[in-house]
């Protein structure tokens, strides 16, 4: 008995130790902290409890730029049932985001992860745009590869399915 | 005719769409971009030939099986897309941001969408 004990000790152990390798769906988003633009910092963790969204794009992308406006008015929209929409630029700059965010008018909070630490390193992501939907309990339920229209009655489904706890 | 040509603009516009936006593994340098999984002579002669990817494997300081797989997954002709996806998605954070600054220590950004 205390031998099967010892062996599930250390195997939890080490389940827990275990290097996280790219993002697979269903299983915990990995956390981050970056810098918005309006100078605070944004935490994954901070918005357990609430569907997020995190779109990740950059301003040289044209698919990218194409999908913001739908996805702001998901934003709008949507943020009162608890859907919160994060969007993480890849540029190597602040100013041709900051440009862009003021230029079309994006109210949900953007922010910078120029070296890719997010994008690459943490979440092993390819390609722009690339969407991934963290659910209430913080389990990654979806990747979006590619732009899409957030303004689409089959988007909206899924997201109101998502916000309803599927 | 015109159903050609209304077929033709909506598929170079899906082009135009996806182009950039594939789940795919760039590479940057001197304001041209390379797909990695290519099998094209330019992502050859650049990143292969040049010794770059030799250089750039040895710095990231992975272990050999792993940095073996990268050279093979880029560099050789018979190259298979999804194995190198799964090779970079299998890696660790660590191994990751390992390979990437070797990347970038070698002049080269990843990634990073240009010129679509």
């Amino acid at each position: 008995m205390r031998r099967m004990l010892s062996f599930f000790l250390v195997a939890a152990i080490l389940a827990t130790a275990l290097p996280c390798a790219a993002i697979r769906l269903n299983t915990p988003a990995p956390d981050f902290t970056l810098k918005d633009l309006q100078g605070g910092r944004q935490t994954l963790s901070a918005y357990k409890g609430k569907l997020v969204l995190l779109n990740f794009w950059s301003t040289t992308c044209p698919p990218c730029v194409q999908e913001l406006p739908s996805l702001n008015d998901l934003h709008k929209e949507q943020k009162q049932a608890g859907l919160v929409v994060l969007g993480i630029a890849l540029d190597p700059t602040e100013k041709p985001v900051r440009e862009l965010v003021g230029k079309l008018r994006l109210e949900f909070p953007v922010m910078l992860d120029s070296n890719k630490d997010v994008y690459f390193d943490s979440y092993g992501l390819f390609g722009q745009p690339v969407s991934v939907i963290v659910d209430r309990n913080g389990l990654v339920r979806e990747k979006i590869i590619g732009a899409v229209d957030w303004n689409s009655p089959q988007i909206r489904a899924k997201i109101n399915s998502y916000l309803k706890g599927r | 005719m015109h159903s050609w040509l209304r077929f033709g603009v909506i598929a170079v516009a899906a082009l135009g769409i996806t182009g950039c936006s594939s789940g795919n593994f760039l590479v940057y340098k001197d304001s041209k971009h390379f797909y990695v999984t290519s099998t094209g002579p330019e992502l050859k002669r650049i990143l292969c030939d040049s010794g770059d990817m030799e250089k750039i494997a040895k710095d990231s300081k992975l272990p050999d099986p792993l940095q073996k797989d990268l050279k093979d997954g880029i560099c050789n002709s018979n190259k298979v897309k999804e194995r190198l996806m799964a090779t970079l998605e299998g890696m660790t954070k660590e191994q990751r941001t390992a390979l990437k600054t070797a990347f970038q220590q070698n002049g080269y950004d990843i990634n990073v969408v240009a010129n679509c």
